[in-house]
């Protein structure tokens, strides 16, 4: 038994990526679909839904409540009381949740388009945080498989300009002193791509960065006009190369991991905001 | 040769004495000045007060004790807590004029010492005698007795890595010669007397115990266990020191007293990892039981101490005893169940040999970040800092195995050189696991971060009694917050667990096949 109890579920060979991080959560989240859908069907049977009475009402509510109950994962990570649960239970709450309060949402209003500004605010809202959550979701998955597959490397976000600094140190120690040809390579074909990070959209198509593969090529054409004690020195070039192409890919998959959560934070607070001030206008009128 | 001298009710270093003087002490008599010129650089005079503690229950010792001058008293734990706070002894730092840990009262309250099954012999209880496995006499009747000049303690724990099994405190003014394990290694080496002495002891005090905590042992009765502890061989080895080399004849059985040794095996030209053999496991059952050569090679991965059991008492301990057949029989298709893995999949032997590079080997609980799901948010991090006054207990950063990330943490070694030589035992086994925490005790020496072969203690400057120093952090599993590690507890993709080498090793197993 390991130190925390039972062996613990590992992602290895098998691509697992696009499989539910939990069996039981997601189970759960298919029946508590299915009982949302029949007790919708239900309602619908009984009479017509509107959203202020009855069977609508209840569902608007419902939403309302999950969508707080969602926003309460941001919470728990900001206060890390231990007697809240584990961090991982919440963001399975946090991702099935909201998916069901879009659904709730849709039950509410009955499955048709708003009439209102505010009510069309508040639907086009929920479909923005909705959309942009599964994005997340989908993003949250498929971007650690790439870095912990693709890539040799691993750094975190915050030290990747001081590590790209050091290879641009190492490699101006490697080439100093060397001769003609491979201190005009350096100046030419590696200074510029050592000076600082690059990151690229092109990582996310490909994390190795097959794009920047072609620039490998160069080594090979200056490694026949190099005298044979510096083709040594040009293997720990292409290191180095590789290295910050790496480093590259985790900066720029790092910060849409990062700049994903801009999208969906603000909108979700603004939404939580117009769903208090439809509550408060229900109320009043 | 360097001194401790105590002034201000602190033990500081003081200039050494020569070579000369070194010569004459007894312990070192008879041995040649280029021996004792080596030996210099790993021996202390300490000059100790009456009442002050010399080595502590349940620490980690890395040196022998003789007592040059004066009278020594072994007490039970249980003796030191009932005396009044004025009488707890201090005992020798290697500070330098800080007067933190000096008492030792506030160590002694706090220690909660629980070392885990395997991990040292116990002490056991004859009918009124308590047996010290790892000091020169056992405690009859009462919880204290004497040990006087020209006596020497400590060897076996400093040389097996077991914890000490009692306090040691000095009766009188004592002078005590302190010779490091570097010193009693040369002093074993150089003499067979010596080593014959200590073996001797070992045999003695600590082998049957040790014998008995053996599961393979563990149906044995008592008079067959005496008997071996008579039969078998004590051997030492280097590091890297080859043990067996695969053909060698099958001779006999070997039990791993001390370190690790290596198991490999030459598959066409690569020599394979295949498996190691760690503190109280055992080897060569495979080529006594089909009596055919060694089939793997072993060698000493550190300083290792074995146990030769030889072909004639293994065949005897089988016959007489069923149920070890059946054991053995048992360890052996698991590790020819490995072999076959091995040699089907390099992968395995590379991550073995990694695991020894890295000395996971070691651990008890590792913290593994499985990059396939983690999406570097470092809640893990801020977790472990927010638990820990604003200073994380690891850095995120470390060996990339696989998918696998093996950040720079405590491994909670179940052999802790870092408990090794704590001037003031703030470092300690707490809890009821093998975790291994550092108190508030630390007066920031560094002894402990230098000594953990892998980086994994961090110092971070601290202001303590109005002086900066660099006090040492480390991983301590939240003992003090429910036990449930920040780290696991506030990842939300359940990226980060905490697992023990063998858990590991069973995980990679699956994977490969």
């Amino acid at each position: 038994m390991s130190a925390t109890g039972s062996l613990p579920r590992v992602r290895v060979h098998r691509s697992q990526w696009h499989r539910p991080k939990s069996r039981r959560w997601f189970l759960a989240f298919l029946g508590a679909t299915g009982a949302t859908v029949l007790l919708w069907l239900l309602a619908a049977w009984a009479g017509r839904l509107t959203p202020s009475r009855g069977a609508g009402l209840a569902f608007g509510v419902i939403s309302a409540v999950l969508l707080v109950g969602c926003m309460a994962l941001s919470a728990r990570k900001r206060f890390k009381e231990r007697a809240l649960g584990a961090t991982v239970h919440w963001l399975q709450l946090h991702m099935y949740g909201g998916t069901l309060c879009l659904l709730f949402f849709f039950m509410h209003t009955g499955f048709s388009l708003p009439s209102g500004l505010q009510t069309w605010l508040l639907f086009l809202l929920m479909v923005f945080v909705s959309l942009s959550g599964l994005l997340g979701t989908w993003l949250q998955k498929w971007i650690p498989h790439a870095l912990a597959r693709g890539l040799q490397v691993e750094a975190i976000y915050e030290r990747i300009p001081e590590l790209v600094d050091r290879l641009r140190a190492e490699a101006e120690e490697i080439v100093s002193g060397g001769s003609q040809t491979l201190l005009d390579f350096h100046r030419s074909e590696l200074a510029p791509t050592l000076a600082r990070p690059q990151p690229g959209l092109g990582f996310l198509l490909d994390a190795t960065g097959g794009g920047r593969i072609g620039q490998m090529a160069v080594f090979t054409h200056v490694a026949s006009r190099l005298p044979a004690p510096e083709k040594e020195k040009l293997t720990d070039l292409r290191q180095i190369l590789l290295e910050k192409n790496n480093l590259d890919a985790q900066l720029s998959l790092q910060r849409v991991l990062r700049l994903w959560l801009y999208l969906h934070v603000p909108a979700s607070a603004l939404l939580l905001a117009l769903v208090l001030a439809h509550i408060g206008a229900w109320i009043y009128y | 040769m360097q001194k401790f001298i105590k002034a201000l009710g602190v033990y500081q270093e003081a200039p050494p004495p020569s070579i000369e003087e070194l010569a004459a002490y007894p312990v070192l008599r008879g041995y040649d000045a280029a021996l004792l010129k080596r030996i210099q650089p790993h021996a202390l005079l300490m000059k100790v007060d009456k009442g002050d503690l010399i080595l502590r229950e349940g620490e980690y010792g890395d040196s022998a004790y003789y007592i040059v001058d004066g009278t020594v008293e072994v007490v039970l734990p249980h003796a030191i807590k009932r005396r009044p706070t004025a009488e707890i002894p201090t005992r020798p730092t290697r500070s330098k004029g800080s007067p933190i840990g000096a008492r030792a009262e506030s160590i002694l309250d706090e220690r909660k010492l629980s070392p885990g099954a395997g991990q040292m012999p116990g002490r056991p209880v004859r009918g009124d005698t308590v047996i010290l496995t790892t000091l020169p006499a056992d405690i009859v009747g009462t919880d204290r007795i004497f040990l006087a000049k020209g006596e020497i303690f400590g060897e076996i724990s400093a040389l097996s890595r077991y914890p000490q099994s009692a306090n040691v405190v000095a009766h009188t003014d004592c002078v005590i010669l302190q010779l490091r394990v570097q010193a009693l290694r040369m002093i074993q080496k150089k003499s067979p007397e010596f080593k014959e002495f200590v073996d001797q002891r070992y045999r003695q005090r600590s082998l049957s115990n040790h014998l008995m905590n053996v599961r393979l042992f563990a149906d044995c009765d008592a008079p067959f266990i005496k008997e071996l502890t008579q039969r078998v061989q004590l051997l030492s080895f280097e590091p890297g020191e080859s043990i067996v080399k695969q053909g060698d004849p099958a001779d006999a059985f070997f039990l791993v007293r001390s370190g690790f040794v290596k198991v490999s095996q030459k598959v066409g030209e690569v020599d394979l990892t295949i498996s190691y053999v760690a503190k109280g496991e055992y080897c060569g059952e495979i080529a006594l039981l089909f009596d055919e050569p060694w089939i793997f090679s072993l060698t000493a991965y550190d300083h290792a101490d074995i146990v030769k059991v030889s072909r004639d008492d293994f065949q005897r301990m089988m016959k007489e005893h069923p149920a070890i057949e059946r054991d053995v029989w048992e360890v052996t298709v698991s590790r020819l169940k490995d072999r076959g893995r091995v040699a089907r999949t390099p992968g395995a032997s590379a991550f073995l040999q990694m695991a020894l590079d890295e000395g996971l080997i070691h651990g008890n609980s590792i913290l593994l970040i499985d990059l396939d799901t983690c999406t570097r948010c470092d809640d893990c991090v801020r977790g472990c800092q927010s638990t820990h006054e604003g200073t994380p207990r690891f850095i995120r950063e470390g060996t990339k195995y696989q998918n696998f990330l093996i950040p720079t943490a405590c491994y909670h070694c179940t052999d802790p050189v870092c408990m090794i030589g704590c001037p003031t035992g703030a470092i300690t086994r707490v809890g009821a696991g093998l975790q291994v925490a550092i108190s508030d005790a630390c007066i920031g020496c560094g002894n402990c971060a230098n000594r953990c072969p892998w980086g994994n203690i961090i110092p971070v400057p601290e202001t303590k009694e109005g002086k900066l120093v660099n006090i040492s952090t480390k991983c301590d599993l939240c003992e003090a917050h429910d036990g449930r590690p920040a780290c696991v507890y506030n990842c939300p993709n359940g990226s980060a667990m905490r697992i023990s080498f063998k858990d590991l090793d069973t995980i990679m197993g699956q994977i490969d096949s």
